[in-house]
């Protein structure tokens, strides 16, 4: 499996469970020639930092993808929690039709816990899908999937000023963050922030430890999403307003430590 | 008329008024008291995340459950976790448990949810024929036949779907001795345990004597509840297996949902006499539908457990496919015809008694009709 940027650390593990082995994509966004991959993995925005590709570049991704006979498959888990939702993926509608998409309610609607997300795929892979479902198990609970069709049937107007809330937590962050002279890559998604902690120590796993034991904040590695994101720590922005302002302080104070 | 399974699922996709005795979703309601507790959660705001291992709350619950229903001493904290239904359960501890190879002895015929978890493990499924002399219950001898070195996993599912049989309790003992004999890890699906009828007895393996270490116990509040739409399951078992499974299980869909955990507690630790009377509603069903039968003359497994009557429909001089056709396509009615529940069944159907009484009783009637225009 190629992967376009980042996936979370659960899913790498699951690919690798299945037997799967993982090829990163090198950066420049190119399908490297030869590859052995036969199915491409892209987050869009990424799973790791939030980050959203430019316009235009996932679907010449896929389009490259496809034309390799690849399988597509797109992580759009932090579609719905977009500060400036970009609407429909690709520009060529038909491209949606020859795509697996994942999604997901839990950040933007704050349903992590009622466990509903969703999968579009081709007609051809439908049966495939339901027949592993049904493995898995069977189905989504019922009362959780009552409440995420409210959450795309309710008033948009109640997502946008959600949204607009998250945009002014990760502005004030970032602010901070900048404030205090440690670069952060300023996410277009909620709610993972990136945090280059090269300074604090190279190796990123190194450098959460040593936030987590000094700081006292949880940071995770950026590794644990894939190279792309090796060498900075991820802060989650969801911790609570009250919080997050004390994790940056403490970040602050830390960073000026490190001189 | 050559008709096969698939003629049959084809045709239930564009019937769904029909009356189904297919799924074994029950149709009682879940009892008011579970659904209050569930409002109460989601006012209360107890709806964020929760461990991958389930609520600590409702682990408790399930080990008093497992003590004061089984006989079964777990520790809440390191040998319960808690799934998203029965399914997963049965999903993850098979993906846990079985690596390329291993044989896992499955009573035939059988729940065929278990095939795709195991394919995808790459074990390889040793099929024990149970017989309606026995009432369906996994006869210790015939396992002992089957058991080779590289049998790791001994399935018992009491009572059983889709046969109804439930394993009487020394047989329970003889498997027991049997596993712990031959070093056997034995999976215990117990998830139909609460309907049992006439002089059945459940009785759990996991409670025997040094059987915990070697038991997995599957169970859920889908069925005793009438909570198949909730999903939750859990399985009990020692911790280092726990362990193993819960990795998997953030794999798959991170945790149960936090809700239907909230009912679920409601549901094992609130008042019983509900399970009780869900009991005597389907086994007032499985009688009148027994009787039916039997005016039909088409014999069956004796049903001690579950929600199910495996029946035998060889007198009508149809296949169960062909009736299950006819019965579908003249009468509206879905029963599951055997060959949906391994090869060699197709004199068999299943029907559930999830259905009212008078349901039932016309159910009865199309098939007496069905039988009378095609029958041989």
């Amino acid at each position: 499996m190629l992967v376009a940027g980042t996936i979370a650390p659960n899913v790498a593990r699951m690919i690798a469970f299945m037997g799967g082995r993982i090829e990163w994509m090198p950066a420049g966004g190119e399908i490297p020639t030869g590859t052995p991959a036969t199915i491409l993995l892209a987050g869009n925005p990424s799973p790791a930092g939030g980050v959203a590709l430019p316009a235009g570049a996932l679907e010449r991704l896929v389009v490259a993808a496809l034309e390799r006979k690849m399988a597509v498959i797109i992580d759009r888990s932090l579609a719905w929690s977009t500060f400036e939702p970009a609407g429909m993926p690709f520009a060529d509608a038909d491209l949606g039709e020859r795509v697996m998409t994942a999604g997901s309610f839990s950040h933007a609607y704050g349903m992590a816990g009622w466990r509903a997300g969703y999968f579009t795929a081709p007609l051809a892979q439908r049966a495939r899908m339901q027949e592993l479902k049904q493995a898995m198990s069977i189905c989504t609970s019922t009362a959780s999937q009552y409440a995420a069709l409210a959450a795309l049937e309710g008033s948009g107007d109640w997502l946008d000023a959600r949204r607009d809330r998250f945009a002014a937590v990760r502005d004030e962050a970032v602010a901070a963050l900048d404030a205090a002279g440690i670069p952060a890559i300023a996410p277009d998604a909620w709610p993972p922030l990136l945090l280059d902690t090269r300074l604090v120590h190279p190796d990123d796993r190194q450098a959460a430890a040593m936030i987590g034991e000094s700081a006292g904040v949880v940071v995770e590695p950026g590794s644990a999403w894939g190279p792309a994101a090796g060498g900075y720590t991820r802060l989650r922005l969801d911790a609570g307003a009250d919080a997050l302002r004390e994790g940056v302080a403490r970040l602050a104070a830390f960073h000026n430590t490190c001189g | 008329m050559s008709v096969n399974i698939f003629d049959l699922f084809e045709l239930a996709q564009r019937k769904p008024e029909a009356i189904s005795l297919g799924l074994g979703d029950p149709d009682l309601p879940t009892p008011p008291h579970i659904v209050a507790a569930a409002a109460e959660a989601i006012r209360d705001g107890r709806t964020g995340p929760a461990p991958a291992t389930g609520l600590p709350e409702l682990r408790a619950v399930i080990a008093r459950k497992l003590a004061r229903d089984n006989g079964v001493e777990v520790d809440a904290e390191s040998e319960v976790l808690v799934t998203t239904g029965g399914q997963e359960a049965l999903f993850l501890l098979v993906q846990a448990l079985i690596e390329p190879g291993d044989e896992i002895i499955v009573p035939d015929p059988r729940y065929t949810s278990y095939d795709e978890a195991i394919e995808l493990a790459g074990g390889s499924m040793v099929l024990v024929p149970t017989r309606p002399e026995d009432d369906f219950a996994l006869d210790p001898d015939e396992v002992a036949k089957r058991i080779t070195p590289r049998t790791k996993v001994l399935l018992l599912i009491s009572p059983n779907n889709p046969t109804a049989g439930v394993i009487p309790p020394d047989w329970v003992r003889r498997l027991a001795t049997l596993a712990a004999e031959r070093d056997l890890v034995v999976i215990a699906d117990e998830i139909y345990e609460k309907f049992v009828y006439d002089d059945a007895r459940h009785l759990s393996v996991a409670s025997l004597p040094g059987m915990a270490e070697r038991t997995i116990t599957l169970n859920g509040v889908s069925k005793t509840y009438a909570m198949t739409g909730w999903r939750i399951g859990y399985l009990a078992a020692p911790a280092s297996f726990i362990q193993a499974a819960t990795a998997l299980k953030e794999m798959v869909n991170v945790q149960a949902p936090t809700v239907s955990q909230w009912a679920a507690a409601a549901a094992l630790d609130g008042p019983q006499e509900c399970v009780e009377a869900m009991r005597q509603t389907y086994d007032a069903r499985r009688r009148m539908m027994m009787a039916e039968l039997d005016r039909m003359g088409l014999s069956y497994g004796r049903p001690r457990g579950g929600l199910y009557i495996w029946a035998n429909v060889a007198s009508s001089g149809l296949t169960a496919t062909e009736l299950s056709y006819y019965l579908l396509a003249e009468e509206d009615v879905l029963v599951l015809p055997g060959a949906g529940f391994g090869d060699g069944w197709d004199d068999w159907i299943r029907m559930t008694i999830l259905q009212p009484e008078d349901t039932l009783r016309e159910v009865a009637a199309r098939m007496a009709a069905v039988i009378g225009r095609h029958g041989r």
